[in-house]
């Protein structure tokens, strides 16, 4: 051994012996994870976490697609205005009838059908083709109204008046009021033909 | 001479997974593992913090544990991963303190540290960690050459080579001629 090893060696032992401890700090075993802070602490809470955000995403988002209908019909986003207003408009069709005479179905129909419409027509906004043709989706004719295939065999065994109640909701706008223009106008504008 | 004899590591044998004799074994080389950890790391808390992670890696294994080699040399063989880890981190650590202290006079060392007044450990605690680590196994455990190449699972001939080349920078840092 050279005299710069004896040298490390004796310094070595110089400053670590007097540094180190007298006293070693106890040792604990580490202890491993039980079951339940592997179900509270891992991957479960993870999933956990996870479907119960989706399940509060979804309840807001059908929350506010309800609101939000609501408003485009009604023009309020306050609900106690809502049923407001169809009070309201009961109490002017009563107000319209004659002594004796019943029956105001009409008349809140037709109010209801002026909200719906605003509804419907946001609904389509967002398809540009539509915007720019409006009745490129409409049936040709009255007497073909939109098809179910649930209903098909009706249509064959059954027909409908074109202005029957039953199809009104469906066909209302090709249905030929008295104050509608002439036919050939109305063709033109709604379906035209190629 | 005191720490490095007074526990005969060849008498000592252990059960692997046995809780009763890793705890004896904590006790019978704690010290010895933190003595060379003070040498390879920056200050003497960080190697009582790499000692714990050293024995807490080692219960981690320890039912793995094949005592075909000494206990003693498979923790001086995890304990030099722990010092290589702290000094990487360390180098990430210094970037931000160096920002921190700039226009600032570093703090002076604590004058009562034996440890930190000593020029030999300053300069193997800037030794590369696989041959601070060698020289003192070698010139402080007692080590052979053949029980240092078993501990870090090198060859011979590599412990000889980093052996020479720690003590040859170690004479240019410290000023000594050969």
């Amino acid at each position: 051994m050279s005299d710069f090893e004896h040298e490390i060696e004796q310094e070595l032992h110089r400053v670590l012996d007097s540094s180190l401890p007298a006293t070693i700090p106890a040792w604990r075993v580490p202890r491993p994870w039980s079951m339940t802070k592997r179900i509270l602490g891992g991957t479960g809470v993870a999933i956990g976490f996870k479907v119960l955000t989706g399940v509060v995403l979804a309840a807001a988002a059908a929350t506010l697609a309800g609101a939000a209908t609501e408003t485009v019909i009604t023009g309020s986003a306050d609900p106690s205005v809502w049923g407001q207003q169809v009070k309201l408009q009961v109490e002017a069709c009563k107000d319209k009838l004659a002594a004796g005479q019943h029956g105001i179905g009409d008349c809140v129909s037709d109010f209801t059908s002026k909200h719906e419409e605003p509804a419907s027509e946001a609904n389509q906004a967002p398809d540009a083709s539509d915007a720019n043709n409006p009745g490129a989706k409409k049936p040709a004719h009255p007497a073909q109204p939109t098809k179910s295939p649930g209903h098909a065999g009706d249509q064959t065994t059954a027909p409908r008046h074109p202005s029957s109640p039953t199809t009104q909701s469906s066909t209302r706008s090709f249905d030929r009021d008295p104050t509608d223009p002439p036919m050939t106008t109305w063709i033109v504008k709604a379906t035209p033909r190629q | 001479m005191e720490s490095s004899k007074e526990e005969p590591k060849e008498l000592e044998t252990y059960e692997p997974g046995s809780d009763a004799d890793f705890e004896r074994l904590y006790r019978n080389t704690y010290r010895r593992i933190l003595g060379t950890l003070i040498t390879m790391v920056r200050d003497r808390a960080a190697a009582e913090d790499c000692t714990q992670e050293t024995f807490a890696r080692a219960y981690q294994n320890w039912k793995s544990w094949k005592p075909d080699a000494p206990a003693e040399a498979w923790l001086h063989r995890i304990a030099i991963n722990v010092a290589i880890s702290d000094r990487r981190h360390q180098q990430l650590r210094q970037a931000g303190e160096v920002i921190r202290r700039l226009g600032k006079p570093a703090p002076p060392p604590d004058p009562a540290n034996v440890v930190e007044r000593s020029d030999l450990v300053q300069a193997l605690r800037k030794l590369p960690a696989k041959q601070a680590a060698a020289l003192v196994l070698r010139h402080y455990h007692g080590y052979s050459n053949r029980e240092i190449a078993a501990a870090l699972g090198v060859p011979d001939q590599t412990v000889a080579s980093r052996l020479a080349a720690a003590r040859k920078q170690l004479q240019v840092v410290l000023g000594r001629k050969e």
